[in-house]
C-alpha cells in the first residue's frame, strides 16, 4: 500500500487541490495587477491586493533543478526518486516543487522541456511532470 | 537624545569541548562555553545583563534556554534576552543580535550562545511518513522532500553547475580549504587532508549533494560576550570592533520558492554590508563565511564582491587563494566543515580570536578587518569586525 503523504488542503490551498484532482493544473492570479505565484496565500505578493482567483496552467514547464535521492530519507518513498523545481512556461514567476516521473534519471537535464502529469495521492492528486514525449 | 545607539566590541570567546560519539549533556556543554567566554573577557556572570541564543527546537532537549543559563550561572536579572528560533543566521544570528542589543542601550554585557547536540545535525535519519501532510509542506513533503535541507543544497549546487558551466571541483576546493585550516586547528575534528578525488568520489548524499559537502555535526557549544566598545577598553582582551552589520531575506523569502535560488537574501544583505561599513573588500584580512554546505562560502564570497556572481572557480585559483598563506583566508578553523557543526557562532568566535592575534600556527599576519556571514539562503546575515 502506498505510504506516502497526500496534501492536507486548507480554504487557501483547496481550489489548487480540488483542481489537481479533476487533472488540471491551476496557479493562483491577482485579478488586480495579473501576477501568479505559488504556493497560494492570502494576499498577491507582488501588489498586496487579495483579490485572487485560479487561473488553469497549460502545464508546460522548464525544469529548473533537480535532486536524485538515491537513498530513503522517509521510508514511505521508495528510491529512486527525482525532486524537482519546475518553471511553468505560461506562469513566469511560478517556481513548482515536483517530482520527474516516466523518465530515466539519465535523461534529465537541468531547463529540458516537462510537462504535467497527475497522479492519484490518497483521496488526493498530485501534480507531477515528466519529459515531453519526442 | 535618548539611550539608544553605541559602539560595541566583541570581548570574550568560549568552547566547550568539541566531540562525537558521545551523549553530553547540553547543559553541560554550554555552561562550559559561557564560563569560558566570561572567563576569557575578564568578567563575571554577575556583570551579564543579556543572554541570546538560537535553536531549531522549541523545547530544550536541543540547547537549554536563556532562563536556565541565567538560573545556573547565578545571573540575577536580565535586561535583554532572545531565544531565537528557528530562522535567520543560525549560530551567527545570537553573536549579531547580542551586539544589536548592547549597542541600542538596552543592556551592558551579553551572552551569546550556540549549543547543538552530534544527534540533533543528523540529518540522516529515516522519517516515518504521514497519511496527510498540510500548512508550507503540503506543497514541498508530499513529493518526497525529506531531510529537505540536503535537498535544497543539492538543488542549488546542480543548478548553479549549469548556470555557470562549472564542474563540482569549486565545490570541492572549499572542502580540501576546511581540512588544511583544520590541521593547524587542534579543536578541529576533522584534521585528515582531503585530495580533489576524495571530493569527486565521495558518497552521494542526495545527487549531486556528496557527504564532504556536509558540515560535520558534533557536541559542542560556542559563546560569544558583547559589550559596549567603551567598556571593552577596561578589559584585558584587545576589543574586536563591530563595524557593521545586515540581515537579509531577499525577495520573496522562502528557502525553497525564494527569487533566487542560488544567492537568496545573501546579496542583499551584502550591498547593505558594505552601504553601513568604513570599510571596502579590499580592506579585508580573512573571511569566516557560513560553511553547513559547501555551497554557502562560494555563494557568499560572490555576493560580498570579492569576485563576481559565477567567478568564483578563477577567483579561488585551485585553492590558492583561501588556503593557509593565501590571500584571502577562508574559514582558518576549519569551519563547521572540518572543526565541527555549531552553525556559525564558532566563526564569530575564530575571527575575533585572529583579530586579536591568538591563532597561533594558523595565524593570518596582521589580520585587522574580517567579514562573518551566517546563512546564506533567506537566512543572511552579515557583519564587519575589526581591530584599531
Amino acid at each position: 500500500m502506498d505510504q506516502r503523504p497526500a496534501p492536507l488542503p486548507d480554504e487557501v490551498s483547496l481550489p489548487y487541490w480540488e483542481a489537481a484532482r479533476d487533472h488540471r493544473l491551476v496557479v493562483q492570479v491577482c485579478r488586480e495587477c495579473r501576477a501568479a505565484q505559488f504556493p497560494p496565500d492570502l494576499v498577491c505578493h507582488a501588489c498586496l491586493g487579495a483579490d485572487l482567483d485560479f487561473e488553469e496552467s497549460a502545464g508546460r514547464g522548464q525544469l529548473y533543478t533537480f535532486a536524485v535521492y538515491t537513498r530513503a530519507f522517509d521510508a514511505a518513498f521508495e528510491v529512486p526518486y527525482v525532486l524537482a523545481l519546475v518553471d511553468l512556461v505560461d506562469r513566469p514567476g511560478v517556481r513548482l516543487m515536483t517530482n520527474i516521473v516516466d523518465t530515466p534519471v539519465d535523461a534529465l537535464a537541468v531547463d529540458m522541456p516537462v510537462e504535467v502529469t497527475f497522479e492519484d495521492r490518497g483521496d488526493w492528486c498530485l501534480p507531477q511532470f515528466r519529459a515531453v514525449p519526442t | 537624545m535618548t539611550s539608544l545607539a553605541r559602539d560595541v566590541a566583541v570581548v570574550g570567546v568560549g568552547y566547550s569541548d568539541l566531540t562525537r560519539g558521545d551523549r553530553p549533556d547540553p547543559r553541560a556543554l554550554t555552561l562550559a562555553s559561557c564560563r569560558a567566554a566570561l572567563d576569557d573577557a575578564g568578567l563575571r556572570a554577575a556583570d551579564v545583563d543579556a543572554i541570546v541564543q538560537f535553536t531549531h527546537t522549541s523545547d530544550s532537549t536541543e540547547a537549554p534556554i536563556t532562563a536556565y543559563v541565567q538560573r545556573a550561572l547565578g545571573i540575577e536579572n536580565l535586561n535583554f534576552l532572545a531565544d531565537i528560533a528557528k530562522t535567520g543566521p543560525s549560530g551567527v544570528g545570537p553573536p549579531m543580535t547580542a551586539a544589536l542589543a548592547v549597542a541600542s542601550g538596552v543592556c551592558e554585557v551579553a551572552l551569546a550562545y550556540r549549543t547543538l547536540p552530534q544527534v540533533e545535525g543528523n540529518n540522516g535519519r529515516l522519517r516515518e511518513g504521514r497519511s496527510q501532510i498540510g500548512g508550507p509542506a503540503q506543497f514541498t513533503a508530499v513529493y518526497g522532500h525529506a531531510a529537505g535541507i540536503l535537498a535544497n543544497y543539492a538543488l542549488k549546487k546542480r543548478r548553479r553547475m549549469h548556470e555557470f558551466g562549472h564542474s563540482a571541483e569549486e565545490y570541492g576546493e572549499i572542502a580540501l580549504n576546511a581540512r588544511r585550516w583544520a590541521a593547524l586547528n587542534e579543536r578541529a575534528v576533522m584534521r585528515t587532508q582531503l585530495t580533489m578525488d576524495d571530493y569527486l568520489s565521495a558518497r552521494v548524499i542526495v545527487d549531486p549533494l556528496v557527504l564532504l559537502d556536509c558540515d560535520y555535526p558534533i557536541n559542542g557549544s560556542c559563546a560569544v560576550v558583547v559589550t559596549t566598545a567603551e567598556r571593552a577598553r577596561d578589559l584585558p582582551n584587545r576589543p574586536v570592533l563591530v563595524d557593521a552589520m545586515s540581515w537579509g531575506t531577499g525577495r520573496g523569502s522562502d528557502f525553497v520558492f525564494g527569487a533566487d535560488l542560488l544567492y537568496g537574501g545573501s546579496i542583499l544583505c551584502a550591498e547593505a554590508l558594505w552601504r553601513k561599513s568604513q570599510f571596502t573588500p579590499s580592506d579585508v584580512d580573512l573571511l569566516s563565511l557560513y560553511d553547513g554546505f559547501t555551497h554557502l562560502p562560494i555563494s557568499w564570497v560572490e555576493a560580498l564582491g570579492f569576485c563576481g556572481l559565477g567567478e568564483f572557480p578563477d577567483w579561488v585559483d585551485g585553492g590558492r587563494t583561501i588556503n593557509p598563506g593565501g590571500s584571502m583566508p577562508l574559514n582558518t578553523s576549519g569551519g563547521m566543515l572540518a572543526e565541527g557543526r555549531i552553525q556559525g557562532i564558532g566563526l564569530v568566535a575564530e575571527a575575533a580570536m585572529q583579530l586579536r592575534g591568538e591563532c597561533a600556527g594558523r595565524q593570518v599576519a596582521d589580520a585587522s578587518v574580517a567579514v562573518v556571514a551566517g546563512g546564506g539562503s533567506n537566512d543572511a546575515g552579515a557583519l564587519i569586525l575589526y581591530t584599531e
